[in-house]
C-alpha cells in the first residue's frame, strides 16, 4: 500500500502496548463479568476464550479450542475448568464462577487481599508465544498461571 | 461528499451501512437470524469501515492528523467492552451503539490499528513518501 510503507509499521506498532484499566468496583457488577470476554490466540489456527467471571457463556469458550490436522479441524479441547484455592487455615476459596443446567450464573465472590488477582490476565491462559520453553508455539498445549 | 458521510454515516465505532433516512434502514442488528441478517447491510455499522474513512479524510485534509485522532474516541471506549482489548465486527446503527457479531472481528482490529499508526506522531513528521 502507498502510503502505508512496511518500515512505517515496524516503528510505530513497537510502542502500541495498551494496558486495559479495570475498575475494582465493576466487579461487583455481574452483567459486566458475563459480558466482558477474553481472546489469546496460539498462532496456530486454535485460542483459549471465556469471559472474565469464569463462566463459558458461547460454546466456543474454553481454555483450548486447537486447530488439529484435518479431518479433525478445529476442536474444542479443554472447555472449563473450577478453581479453588486452600488457604493456610484451611479455608477454601472459590474463583470464577459457574453455570449448572437450569440454573443462573453463580459468582464467587473476590477472594481476600493477596490473591484478588483471580481478574487479571494471570488467570487466564498464556499464549503460547509468552509461555516459556515448557509452551512451545509448535504444539496445542496451554499454560494457565494463578 | 465526506461531508455527507459523516453527517450520515459516521458513528464514533465505524460507518453505518445505510443512511437513516432511507426507507430500508434498521437501527438495531437484533432478532432472530432472519431478523438480523435483513439488518446487516441496512443500517448496521462496521467498524474497519473508518479505515477507508480516515483515508479520505486525510485525502482531503492531508495535515490534520490530529483532527483525525479524534474519530477514534469511541474505539478507545470499544476496547473495554464485549472482548477486552479487541473491536467487535458490527454495531447497533444508533446509540448506545451496541457492539454485535464477532467480538473480536480480525478486520476491525486490522483498520483501526491501520489508521491509527497512519495518523501517528512519527507518520506526522515522515517526509513525503517518494513512491
Amino acid at each position: 500500500m502507498r502510503d502505508t510503507p512496511k518500515t512505517m509499521h515496524t516503528a510505530n506498532t513497537s510502542k502500541l502496548i495498551r494496558r486495559i484499566p479495570w475498575s475494582e468496583a465493576r466487579t461487583a457488577e455481574p452483567e459486566v463479568l458475563l459480558t466482558r470476554e477474553w481472546l489469546v490466540t496460539n498462532g496456530l489456527g486454535g485460542y483459549a476464550a471465556g469471559t472474565v467471571s469464569g463462566i463459558p457463556t458461547r460454546r466456543y469458550h474454553g481454555f483450548l479450542v486447537a486447530a488439529l490436522p484435518a479431518p479433525f479441524g478445529r476442536m474444542m479441547l479443554l472447555p472449563q475448568l473450577s478453581k479453588q484455592l486452600r488457604l493456610p487455615d484451611g479455608t477454601i476459596v472459590r474463583l470464577g464462577g459457574e453455570e449448572r443446567v437450569g440454573g443462573a450464573p453463580q459468582l464467587y465472590g473476590a477472594p481476600p487481599g493477596p490473591i484478588r488477582s483471580w481478574l487479571s490476565p494471570c488467570a487466564m491462559p498464556s499464549s503460547h508465544q509468552h509461555a516459556g520453553s515448557r509452551c512451545s508455539r509448535s504444539y496445542n498445549s496451554v499454560c494457565l498461571r494463578l | 461528499m465526506l461531508q455527507v458521510i459523516q453527517q450520515r454515516l459516521f458513528t464514533p465505532v465505524g460507518l453505518r451501512s445505510l443512511a437513516p433516512d432511507h426507507p430500508e434502514y434498521k437501527a438495531r442488528y437484533d432478532g432472530d437470524l432472519r431478523a438480523r441478517d435483513a439488518a446487516y447491510h441496512q443500517g448496521t455499522v462496521w467498524a474497519w469501515l473508518i479505515g477507508p474513512f480516515i483515508d479520505a479524510w486525510l485525502k482531503v485534509y492531508p495535515d490534520d492528523y490530529a483532527g483525525a485522532r479524534r474519530f477514534f474516541h469511541g474505539f478507545e471506549v470499544h476496547l473495554s467492552e464485549a472482548c477486552i482489548g479487541s473491536i467487535s465486527e458490527i454495531f447497533d446503527a444508533e446509540e448506545p451503539f451496541t457492539p454485535r457479531g464477532c467480538v473480536a472481528q480480525a478486520w476491525s482490529v486490522a483498520e483501526v490499528l491501520r489508521c491509527w499508526v497512519k495518523t501517528s506522531s512519527q507518520a506526522a513528521q515522515k517526509p513525503a513518501d517518494p513512491a
